[in-house]
């Protein structure tokens, strides 16, 4: 794909992103005309209208966008880093780190949860970098990583199934917080998710390099003169880092950091550089549009946004599936 | 200027099991030196300890005398080129994708490519026929175009040793031809130093100025290649009688396999 | 302006007696039924889609369920209540971003018997009907604690054992650390499962062949009613004696979950499903 091919995919996925944005806008029970939505925005005077747009849908979109294309970077990196197109943010664990945070937190009336599960889930996937770096002499090879990583998300996960049901007072709490959600979103969240999954995800794409090196194999990208351990433990960093921030703040969202990598993937082609952005920005566009289906479809109730993103990434991998048995 | 690559006393071993004990090598500038052996003869082993990428248990790799393990990977990397047998790509990626990567030693991890790394790239796609094959990616080449794929990035590398992992398996005749003609050509014209592994003796005898002979981990011969290719080392590595016979242009000793005799059999 | 208003009003409500409250948003059915029995139910805005007593509740604009996630902060908004009172527990996230926004919520806890007293002293507090709440909590008081002398004198082996079935599959009941559960205390019977650690928990139907109660009691709302022909054709609970002599009862589920103004109802429905010998009038 050429350079002035891939600048107009990027520039036709920002619209598309900036249009379901102001879409995004006129979601919501209350009733607010498209075109007082820019009046109410620009003049000043608080009003109901003006507090339901600023402060709960518009944070609600940034943050739809910013975990999108967080779960979706996280999601290309691990893909790459595994070479395993089932991939996904959770793979190494973050998800049930981030829950035994939160279940934590909510047990012991800590408060913070959205610490609580970010912690959760960098120690987490600390622990699965441990425990996969035990063999190969202190390499960490991906499947091992993978590998402890299932082991540690069983048992985590279980840990926290045993802690909700001894303790079911908290049971509603933590199983609300584990479907994920948008729906609370204040910029407060925003505040907290965005400077870390922008940081990790500027990580990441510093990182394009050697990932695509890292895809070839232990050997070769030893013999081209990279570190192998040092950076596959600094793109699982910076991808960890992206996730769990996701997950503090959302909740456990499916299927966007599975399903973003590949369809951009189908476009862009295999090489980081390109396929992060175009991924994030995918990602987001997933999110922002699941959400606001999860809040139209069964108005006053919303169904949970993970709903939506497995209704979409089921279908989308019986496509996948089609691509490859058709003869190349 | 060439540097020399060198390993003395090397033994290797995976886990408990050494597979690879007392090898010495020079990898001598503006030659080809072939390593040949049954299967896990240690061949493989060999040219992985020689590439750093395997630690040997005992004895030391040396590049112009410093011990490679001492040296930074870039630098290294500048310097030597490994070209494995085979690569898992599991994502697409185009020809010029991969071969610009061989320029990661030079440029860094960090940088854009720079107009030094295309040129590279375009040479090296040249050096191997490959230039129509730039924008296409890596797995809908035959096996063949992505040897000649891999071995591009290694020139892009534009490394002064050579190590390849079975170069010619897979080619067709033409390509096996034109791949080894090429190599030996960088050795005589650029002085690299190109060692390899291989299985067909007779391209050896073609191609290869040194040849040691692998068995069982250890080295049964070394030397210039007509002197290790005769019958009698043959049998001894291989368990097969040979009898050599010249090249009718070449004058090089060609190996003749003698089959075992199959009773009723009137050849 | 209005905003400013509000946030004014919301920093001086508690220790100055301002104007009560005239727009209440519930986010609880037992919060719901308890600002109706306070008199002040024309003065709610907005209530959860489980909402459903009194009648006229249901005719109220909904706001969503009674989780996080459920409900709908926008419409919440919407309403401009200048109250909105919710339960806490699983609602916390919700209450907090409300807060954020400039509304006022008051956490009034809803789960014991307990709290049905403080519940309604609180509330009438908050909404200006301190007289009315007065007048609610000595009914139930009285109520209540007449049905707790009568059982009180009763003699371990006059109190029957009590299997509260709470789903069928997988077999779930309530521990004494529930509403009903202090209920079936209250009301002259033995949990049967009383002294099981957590609230509502699984068991196995061995384990309650093993108890053999001689009533079982279950809720009647709950997704798919319960029937009580089912109960009996159930292979392992064939053999209790609840089963043998047909003491199975369905009761409103909603009057005995809710720690709401209808407690005493429940308590009462309690009591005379378990000694029905008492009430002969």
């Amino acid at each position: 794909m050429s350079r002035r091919r891939y600048a107009f995919l990027l520039l036709g996925l920002g619209l598309a992103l900036a249009l379901a944005a102001v879409f995004s806008l006129a979601v919501g029970s209350t009733d607010i005309p498209a075109r007082r939505t820019l009046e109410i925005l620009t003049t000043s005077g608080p009003s109901l209208e003006r507090t339901i747009l600023v402060d709960l849908r518009l944070p609600r979109i940034f943050l739809a966008i910013v975990v999108g294309a967080g779960l979706a970077g996280a999601g290309t990196a691990y893909q790459g880093l595994f070479l395993n197109p089932l991939a996904d943010p959770f793979v190494i664990g973050a998800s049930s780190g981030a829950a035994l945070g939160a279940t934590t937190s909510i047990l012991l009336n800590l408060g913070a949860l959205p610490l609580a599960a970010f912690l959760g889930a960098l120690g987490a996937v600390g622990l699965v970098y441990l425990l996969g770096s035990g063999g190969g002499g202190g390499s960490s090879s991906p499947l091992g990583l993978l590998l402890a990583g299932a082991a540690v998300s069983t048992i985590v996960g279980s840990l926290v199934s045993l802690l909700m049901i001894l303790n079911d007072k908290s049971l509603g709490v933590i199983f609300n917080w584990l479907l994920g959600g948008l729906s609370t979103a204040t910029w407060r969240e925003l505040g907290y998710g965005a400077p870390m999954i922008g940081a990790g995800l500027v990580l990441l794409g510093l990182l394009s390099r050697p990932l695509d090196a890292l895809a070839l194999g232990d050997d070769t990208a030893s013999s081209l003169g990279l570190s192998v351990v040092g950076f596959r433990f600094a793109i699982v960093l910076a991808a960890t880092i992206t996730t769990a921030a996701a997950v503090a703040t959302a909740g456990i969202i499916g299927f966007v950091g599975l399903v973003a990598p590949h369809a951009a993937r189908l476009i862009v082609g295999g090489r980081n550089g390109r396929l992060l952005p175009a991924s994030c920005l995918f990602g987001a566009l997933l999110l922002l549009l699941a959400d606001d289906a999860a809040r139209i479809l069964a108005e006053p109730r919303e169904i949970p946004v993970s709903i939506v993103t497995a209704l979409v990434g089921g279908p989308f991998f019986l496509y996948l599936l089609r691509q490859r048995a058709r003869p190349a | 200027m060439t540097p020399r690559l060198v390993a003395e006393g090397v033994a290797c071993s995976y886990g408990e099991k050494t597979v690879l004990r007392d090898f010495s090598l020079a990898a001598e500038p503006g030659t080809v030196t072939a390593l040949l052996g049954p299967n896990g003869a240690g061949k493989s082993t060999a040219l992985r300890a020689l590439s750093r990428l395997l630690r040997p248990r005992a004895g030391t790799v040396t590049l112009d005398g410093q011990d490679v393990w001492r040296l930074p990977r870039r630098g290294f990397g500048r310097q030597v080129a490994f070209v494995p047998q085979s690569e898992a790509v599991a994502w697409p990626m185009t020809v010029e994708q991969v071969v610009l990567l061989g320029r990661l030693p030079h440029r860094g991890w960090l940088l854009p490519y720079s107009r030094e790394d295309h040129a590279a790239l375009r040479t090296a796609l040249r050096q191997v026929d490959l230039e129509d094959f730039r924008e296409r990616d890596l797995d809908s080449l035959s096996g063949g175009e992505r040897r000649r794929a891999l071995l591009a990035r290694a020139l892009a590398q534009d490394a002064r040793v050579l190590l390849l992992d079975e170069p010619g398996a897979h080619l067709d005749l033409r390509h096996q031809m034109e791949l080894f003609g090429l190599l030996a050509g960088l050795a005589r014209e650029r002085r690299v130093a190109v060692v390899l592994s291989l299985h067909d003796l007779n391209l050896a005898s073609l191609f290869a100025d040194r040849a040691v002979l692998l068995n069982e981990g250890r080295i049964v011969a070394q030397g210039p290649t007509q002197d290790v290719l005769t019958p009698g080392l043959l049998l001894e590595t291989f368990g097969i009688a040979v009898e050599t016979v010249p090249h009718p242009r070449r004058g090089v000793s060609m190996i003749l396999p003698i089959p075992e005799e199959i009773p009723g059999d009137p050849r | 302006m209005r905003t400013a208003v509000f946030l004014v009003l919301c920093l001086f409500a508690s220790p100055v007696a301002g104007a009560p409250p005239k727009r209440v948003v519930s986010l609880a059915p037992s919060l719901t039924e308890m600002v109706f029995a306070l008199g002040a139910g024309e003065r709610l805005v907005g209530v959860t889609t489980v909402c459903n007593y009194p009648p006229a509740a249901q005719r109220l604009p909904r706001i969503g369920g009674m989780e996080d996630g459920g409900i709908d902060l926008e419409r919440v908004l919407a309403l401009k209540p200048d109250l909105v009172v919710a339960i806490g527990e699983f609602q916390m996230t919700t209450v907090e971003a409300l807060r954020r926004l400039g509304l006022r919520v008051e956490v009034v806890p809803s789960q014991t018997l307990e709290d049905v007293f403080t519940a309604a002293t609180r509330l009438g507090t908050l909404l200006g009907r301190e007289a009315a709440a007065k007048r609610l909590t000595a009914d139930l008081g009285t109520r209540v604690e007449r049905i707790r002398r009568m059982m009180a004198a009763l003699p371990r082996e006059r109190r029957p054992r009590v299997f509260y079935e709470v789903w069928d599959e997988p077999l779930m009941t309530a521990t004494g650390h529930t509403l009903i559960g202090g209920l079936i205390t209250l009301g002259g019977g033995v949990n049967v499962f009383g002294e099981l650690p957590g609230r509502y928990v699984q068991v196995s139907p061995e384990a309650v062949l093993k108890r053999d109660p001689e009533v079982i009691l279950a809720p009647e709302q709950h997704g798919s009613p319960v029937d009580p022909k089912a109960l009996v054709r159930r292979p392992g609970l064939a053999g209790v004696k609840a089963v043998r002599t047909g003491r199975i009862l369905v009761l409103n589920g909603d009057i005995v979950s809710r720690a709401g103004p209808r407690i005493a109802d429940a308590l009462e429905l309690v009591a005379r499903a378990l000694h029905p010998e008492l009430f002969t009038r």
